[in-house]
Order: structure tokens, then sequence, then C-alpha cells
């Protein structure tokens, strides 16, 4: 392999490890929060991972169309890309909720309105995910991908107010500009762990948009060895000549 | 604090493992387009 197209860690790597370091250290150290205990620090993970899904899935929505305006296969690499990064956040949100859940309701999983959209919305990008696994042409995925990236988007609405539109047992939104209960130190912490994991996803979505480049490469690289496929090779016959060869 | 701990191992293990899972992906595309340049 040559030195062209392997890839040394870059900058914005190096930081993203640090700050999710720092964020981890802090979060570990912030101050215990007096009516949830310890189980307050798992907001400090469950908090960003979920904004970080919104993001994602918002840079798939703006991405798909961009590629539909465009044309440009880069920005169906985005799409995908952050469409595969929000999934795993959106894990990691629902492995944290559920964790915190248990340790504050008293069970892992209940059929509340958040966390049933929230679940339903991990499934739809999942899908969007399948899509695209399952339609090898690159521009055809792109289009039809693109389309579903843009519908999926509408979601993200009844899931974040669900819990001020319906009574839910999830808590109310955490982050409320006008009306913020925390002391100091507990939000320093989350607006630090949001922060670094907003590094880790530019880090990761970065690394994510070379690897759908090199694959891009690899599926023309292949395409002009193998030559035209049996299919392409049959000709259709002329209409109008009555089928007669000369 | 029981929680918290397997929280943590959790959800930065899943982190970890899609990290390390890319990297592989990444690495073997790379010399996947090597062999083939």
């Amino acid at each position: 392999m040559s030195d062209a197209t392997r890839r040394r860690p870059s900058v914005l790597d190096i930081v993203a490890i640090v700050a999710v370091i720092g964020a981890l250290a802090f979060s570990l150290s912030s101050p215990r929060v007096e009516s949830q205990g310890d189980a307050a620090r798992m907001l400090f993970i469950h908090v960003p991972t979920i904004w970080l899904a919104y993001l994602a899935f918002a840079v798939t929505f703006l991405a798909s169309i961009a590629y539909l305006v465009k044309g440009k296969l880069r920005w169906d690499h985005i799409a995908g890309s952050s469409a595969e990064l929000g999934v795993v956040f959106t894990t990691v949100a629902i492995i944290g909720g559920m964790i915190w859940g248990k340790a504050t309701w008293n069970v892992y999983w209940t059929w509340d309105a958040r966390l049933t959209l929230t679940a339903i919305m991990l499934f739809v990008y999942i899908g969007y995910l399948a899509l695209r696994r399952a339609i090898p042409d690159p521009e055809t995925r792109a289009r039809r991908s693109a389309v579903l990236g843009i519908l999926g988007l509408v979601q993200l609405i009844p899931v974040h107010f669900s819990v001020t539109w319906w009574r839910t047992l999830h808590q109310t939104n955490t982050f409320r500009p006008r009306d913020i209960q925390m002391d100091g130190p507990i939000l320093a912490a989350l607006l630090a762990s949001v922060a670094a994991f907003t590094i880790v996803y530019a880090a990761l979505l970065r690394s994510r948009v070379r690897l759908a480049e090199l694959e891009l490469r690899a599926h023309i690289a292949a395409a002009a060895v193998e030559g035209p496929v049996a299919g392409d090779a049959v000709t259709a016959p002329a209409i109008g000549d009555g089928g007669a060869k000369p | 604090m029981r929680y918290v701990v397997v929280g943590y191992i959790l959800t930065y293990g899943t982190l970890i493992a899609y990290v390390i899972s890319l990297m592989a992906r990444l690495r073997s595309a790379e010399e996947k387009v090597g062999d083939q340049g």
C-alpha cells in the first residue's frame, strides 16, 4: 500500500481523544446531584449522545438536499456517513438512558412517548443504512437514500417535543436556556461533555467520509477491470426490421 | 455507583468498538485501493 492511500491520525483525531478523556475526568469528578445521587453522572453521556444523534441526522438531511440539488457524490458520502454515526450515538444514548432509568425509575425500559419515539427513530435510520447496502450502483443509491434522508428528519420534531406535548415519565428537556436549574459545576461538566462528544463526531465523520470515498474508488476500479456484465452484452433487437439480419 | 460503572463501560465500550471497527474498515479499504492502484 502506498503512503498516498494510507491515512495518518490528524490533529482533529488527537484533539478528539484528548477532549473525550478530559470530559470523562470532568464528569466523574463533578459534585453529586442530591436528588439523583451518582446516577446523574449518566446524563453526562446520555445528553451529549442524543444531541449528537439529532445533529448527525440533521447533517444527513442537509447533505441529502445538497446531493439532490448539486448531484455530487461527496454530499451522499456525508449523508450516509452521518446517518451511520447518528445510529451509533442513538444506540449509546438509549443504553445510557436505560441504565439511568434503572437507577432512578427502577426499570430499564417503559413505553413512554420519548423512549418509544427514539426507538422508532433508531429503526428508521437502521432501515436507511440497510437501503444503502441494498443498492450497489452509487448514483441510484445516492438518489433513493437522499429521499429517505430528507423524510427521516421529520421524526426529530415529535421525538424532541414529546416530553412537552404528552405527559411522560421522561423528564423535560435538560437544556432550557431561560430556566437553568443546574449548579454551576454540573452545568460546566455537561457542557464540556457536549463539546467533547461534538469534536468526536467531527473526527469520526471525517474518517467515515474518507472510507466512503475509498469504497467508491474501489468500486470504480473493480468495474473497470471486470468490464460489462453478461446482461450488458445482450443487445436489444432493432424494432422495424422484422428481426431479419443482413 | 454500580449502575454508573456499568453504564460508562457499556456506553464508552460501544463507542470504542465502533471506532475500532471503523479503523479496521478504513485500513482494509486503503489496502484494497492501494492494491488496485
